[in-house]
Parts: structure tokens; sequence; C-alpha cells
């Protein structure tokens, strides 16, 4: 069976809402432009770039798709001049608008705006959600439930979530409010969780040995961000509302090369599940081999055992009850036998 | 030159000197200092004579200026060259430096008595520069922008008549959040400035602190990732895991970031020039070394 992840690469399964949580350690973006480039090529790219400059990102959009670009990176604070909120068309046939992120309400217009004045169907990419939750986490679902509201049967929206992150809400003192992390997922169909697979392949390391290392706290290691490959743990839902999980990888030739989907195993090695590994231990030490007599049946020997009725043994044909006649004498007590003890 | 045995390090495509549009990140900790990193910069900058701009949040002039002569270099003669030049970040930041016009040495008056020779009057000492007397980070922004613009038009061309690079660093940039301004704004601010500095082919480098103690702290955190998640380069220079040692002062590593995975991918970054590793150093009176591993020369 193919796995999860190509199957929503290539939409076979339909999903609207496609979010990709990834941290410093292992970068989601790579999966995120793939999952864009195999959208349809009839459909329009809406790309809302809030991370990265958009020419760092049209290059590696694959496909001939007509791109519509809303730039909330090179001025996020409107400390330039501002531009007039319009889309624009760019020297190279995308259509361009800059708008600054100092408030989400007001990018969330624009954003909107630039979306419905599409004709045609539309795959939607945020390049990170992170830079709008840090400015209000509140109207940053707004914004998400604007979008949903404008897409068709086909379109479908692809964001990535820094989840290590700090956003609006954890600046403020009293952490009741609900972590955007969780809420997001709530909301998404399909949440596709990165993971280092180095990281991975030395969590199994220290699984063996039985012993975990200490590691110096550091915000990235030298093995944070490989190009070659990345595991990622998927949850989908159907529209039937069953929920598939499955854990994946993907696999690269070259840092320019295709992006090949692989089984998890290929990439970080078999994963060492405890009980398998007590159920080795156990296999490996069958007490009932080098022995001087024989602990084993044979198949005809085994039937005649469980044949055999055993005496006492009888099947019980009625149910169970218990008859009570309060006699005379009874004492009833309607005191709290335990009334004495502290529970 | 600065440290020969770190350039070798570093991306090879426009040695001495980094790749222009580009933003390196240095992040340090408390126990091992990243500072001496910068001196390698401007050093290498200055003495192939191209324009440096320095904004010392953490560091004075004198420091900058001492560590220099270390190096073989003078920064005195540059800045009246005019490629280098020093933005006093400590001392005049916000107006808290203002003068105070209560405190200021007025010019004494003339006394009333008519002979003799007049008294010198003692002149006031300049008002000192402020940058930005507004609480915006914005206004900060503006002031490091018509610096550089400035910088830039007068020094575009270098001596054999070929575009200057330009080299903006700003020394800590944990300062601005000790000075009360909020994470969104000084990573706005490090966005901006990483912006304008690739119109001017220039590198912006800049140095933040990144303990594990501070993470706990959401502005801190928040800082350190915003920032890492924007660099093209990153630099981390902590202590050793082991604790300290007389031959070793600290770990080095070079690191890829989300950003740099991009370039990668988009093919703009050959596979070997910023290899994944971690390197050690040891800090000389003049030079600093920088070795692989297990390679110092006090285990040698």
């Amino acid at each position: 069976m193919a796995p999860l992840l190509e199957k929503i690469l290539s939409a076979k399964e339909v999903s609207p809402f496609v979010l990709i949580k990834d941290t410093l350690e292992q970068s989601g973006q790579l999966l995120g432009l793939e999952l864009l480039s195999a959208s349809s090529p009839d459909h329009t790219i809406v790309l809302i770039c809030a991370e990265s400059a958009p020419s760092r990102i049209l290059p590696l959009i694959k496909g001939k798709h007509r791109h519509v670009v809303v730039d909330c990176y090179s001025n996020p604070l409107g400390w330039l001049e501002a531009d007039t909120p319009e889309l624009k068309k760019g020297q190279d046939g995308n259509e361009l608008v800059t708008v600054p992120l100092r408030s989400v309400r007001k990018a969330t217009k624009t954003i909107s705006h630039a979306i419905s004045s599409q004709n045609s169907h539309f795959t939607i990419y945020f390049d990170s959600l992170s830079p709008f939750l840090a400015v209000s986490v509140p109207d940053t679902f707004n914004l998400i439930r604007s979008i949903t509201g404008l897409l068709t049967e086909t379109s479908r929206i692809i964001a990535l979530h820094h989840e290590d992150v700090p956003d609006a809400a954890s600046f403020q003192p009293d952490g009741s409010n609900p972590l955007a992390t969780n809420s997001l997922a709530h909301v998404a169909t399909t949440l596709i969780t990165l993971k280092n697979s180095e990281a991975i392949r030395q969590d199994q390391e220290d699984l063996r040995k039985g012993v975990v290392a200490a590691r110096e706290f550091s915000y990235l290691t030298v093995h944070g961000n490989a190009w070659d490959s990345a595991v990622c743990e998927i949850e989908h839902k159907r529209k039937s509302g069953k929920v598939a999980r499955e854990t994946n990888a993907y696999h690269l030739g070259a840092p320019t090369g295709d992006l090949v989907v692989v089984n998890v195993w290929d990439v970080v090695g078999d994963m060492p599940d405890i009980d398998k590994l007590d159920l080795e231990e156990s296999q490996t030490a069958d007490p009932a081999a080098n022995l001087s007599f024989n602990l084993n049946l044979t198949e005809e020997q085994r039937r005649a055992k469980n044949d055999t009725v055993l005496p006492y043994l009888k099947t019980q044909e009625t149910s169970g009850a218990i008859y009570y006649e309060p006699d005379a004498a009874d004492d009833f007590d309607d005191d709290d036998p335990d009334d004495d003890l502290t529970i | 030159m600065g440290y020969l045995s770190l350039e070798s390090h570093l991306p090879p495509s426009h040695a001495p000197l980094l790749p222009p549009g580009d933003y390196f990140s240095i992040t340090d900790t408390q126990a091992s200092d990243g500072n001496f990193l910068l001196h390698h910069f401007i050093s290498n900058y200055v003495k192939a004579d191209q324009n440096v701009v320095l904004v010392g949040l953490a560091g004075i002039l004198v420091h900058y200026t001492m560590v220099g002569r270390k190096l073989a270099i003078n920064l005195a003669t540059a800045r009246t060259k005019g490629n280098f030049y020093f933005v006093d970040g400590l001392t005049q930041l916000t107006d808290y430096a203002a003068p105070n016009k209560d405190h200021i040495a007025r010019p004494a008056e003339p006394k009333p008595l008519a002979s003799g020779p007049p008294s010198r009057t003692i002149p006031a000492p300049p008002p000192p520069i402020v940058l930005c007397y507004s609480p915006k980070l914005a206004d900060f922004y503006r002031v490091l922008e018509d610096l550089i613009k400035n910088t830039v038009s007068k020094n575009s061309k270098g001596p054999t008549g070929q575009e200057r690079q330009l080299c903006l660093i700003l020394d800590d940039l944990s300062v601005l959040l000790n000075c009360g301004w909020s994470c969104r704004d000084v990573l706005a601010l490090v966005r901006y400035l990483k912006l304008l500095v690739s119109q001017h082919n220039g590198t912006l480098i800049t140095l933040v602190h990144a303990d594990g103690v501070m993470a706990e702290e959401p502005s801190q955190d928040g800082l350190v990732k915003g920032v890492l998640y924007e660099a093209d380069y990153i630099l981390d220079v902590r202590g050793l895991d082991s604790g300290g040692s007389r031959d070793v002062h600290g770990q080095l590593s070079m690191l890829h970031g989300p950003g740099y995975l991009l370039r990668q991918r988009s093919g703009q970054v050959k596979e070997n020039e910023w290899p994944a590793l971690t390197l050690h150093y040891k800090i000389l009176d003049n030079n600093v070394e920088v070795f692989a591993k297990g390679y110092s020369s006090g285990v040698l």
C-alpha cells in the first residue's frame, strides 16, 4: 500500500487544509513547497509570504501555475512607505501585493480580497503562520476561518506552523489560553509533524542502550535541517470522520533532486519497539531448550489434552442468583461501617 | 587578515569577505562570548578597504580600537577615511543620555567688572548625540538607514573602481530587548536592516545571546528563534559540554537554519560551502585558533 504521505501529495486523499508543524531543528518548508507544486496546473497559487522573501520561495514552486503573491515579508511593521493594498501585475506576470503585518485584521481584508478576486480554483500557501500568531492569536484564527469560507470543492490551504516559536498569547502572564498549536491541529484536516531523522536515530540508539545521553541545551544542532531526509508523522482526517495515522519519511538524492516518499524505516532504521525488544529477549531465552527430557507435545497429544473433561468441571447452565430472606432477629445497621476511617 | 584558521571555514565565494546580501547570525552564551568573531569580520573588511558600519550596543569604540590594534588594523585611520563608522548605541541609544538642561555646564556669565582682561569662558561640552529620542525602534532604523546611505554614497567605489561591499554589524541584539523594545520590534528591525543592507551590496552580522536559562522567557526565546529563522548562515559559540579546559576555550558550530535549507534546495549554495560541523577554538593574545575537535595543540 502506498504511504499516506504519497496519497496526500498526489491529491488522492482529499484534504482541504494541510497543516505542517515543524521546528527550528527540522524545517517543513521543503515538504510544503512540494505539496504546493503538486497542486493541479489549473489552480492559481496564492502565496502568502510572512517569513521568507517571495523571491526565495517562487523559484521553488514547480509547475506552470499562475501566482498571486501576498508579501507580508518586506514591510512587516509598516516602517517603509506602504503601497496601496491592491494587486499589481509584476514583471514576471505574477500579481503582487505588499501588506504590513502590524494588524492581522487589515491583512485579512487584503488577503481575502486577493483570493476572492480569482476566478479559477486556487491553492493557498502560508510560508508560516507563526508571524501571524505572534501578532494576535484570535485574529489569525479569524483569518483562517474567513479563508476557509472562500474555499471551493477542490481548493486547498497549505500552511506551515513553527510549534516552537512563541505566539502572542505566550507573552501574556496568564496561561489560561489554549495553545495555538493544538487549536490549529483541530482546524486542519491533515496534520503533518516534521521530525529530524538524525534526532530519531539518536533516540533509538538511546532506547537500545537503555540509557539516555545527556545533551546540552542548544537551539539548533549540527544535524538540524538536513537536506536529505526527514520523518513525517501524519494525522489525516477523512471526510467520513475516520482518522488515519501513519509515520512516513521523505528522502532526497541530491539537494535539488526529487522528493521521494519512503517508509520511515528506510530512513531511520527499524523502530525498536519496547514490547518487541522484551519479546525478543524472552524468545532468545527459551526455557524448554536443551533439556534431557521432552516438555513439548505432539499435535495429537495436544488435541487429546484439550478434549479431556476434567472432574469437578461442570458447566453452569443457569445464571446465578442470591435469595435473601431477612430474619426477624436481623439487625440492620444504616451507619457507614467505614465512618471512623478518614477516607 | 583576521583569524587565519577560521577563514577556511567561512563561505569561500567572496573570501576574505562574506557573500553580499546574506545575513550572518552569531549566537553565544554567557560562558563563552562570541564577540571575538566580530573582530575577525571587522578586521577583514577594514583591511580589504570596504565599508563597515558597527553599531556598538554592548561594546564601546575604545574596545574595538584596542582589539583592532592587536589585530594590526587601525580603526582610527579607517574612521577618518570614512569607511569605518561607529554608532555608539551603548551610551546614546535612547534619551537617557539626553542632556538634562539643569546639568549642562553653562558658559560663565561675563563679570560686571569692566576692568582687567575678559575672563575666559569655559566652552560647554557638546551635548551627546542621541540616536533616537523617540521610544520607537523605527526611528533608530531611520538613523541607521541615513547613515548607511550616506556611507555608501560617499565611498561606493573602491580604489580599483569596483563597487565596495558593506558590512553592518550589530554587536548585541539582546540589549535592545533589555532596553524595553518588544521581541517583534527587534525582529522587524533585523528584517528591515537585512533588506536595506542587501540593497547596498552588503552583509548583516548580528550577535544574540542564546543561553538555555533564558529560553524560558518568551521574549528572549522568540528573539533567538526569530533570528535563527531569518539567518542565512548561523555561527554558534558555546562552552565545552564537558566544562572548561586550558587549551580549548569553547566550541564553534556552523549550523544550517531553515533559511539555508531553502537556499540549498534552490541550488544557490554549493554542497560543501558551509558544511554543518562543530569546531573548537582557543583565544590567544592576538589571534584565535580554530581547529577540528580533538586537534588542540595542547593534546597533540
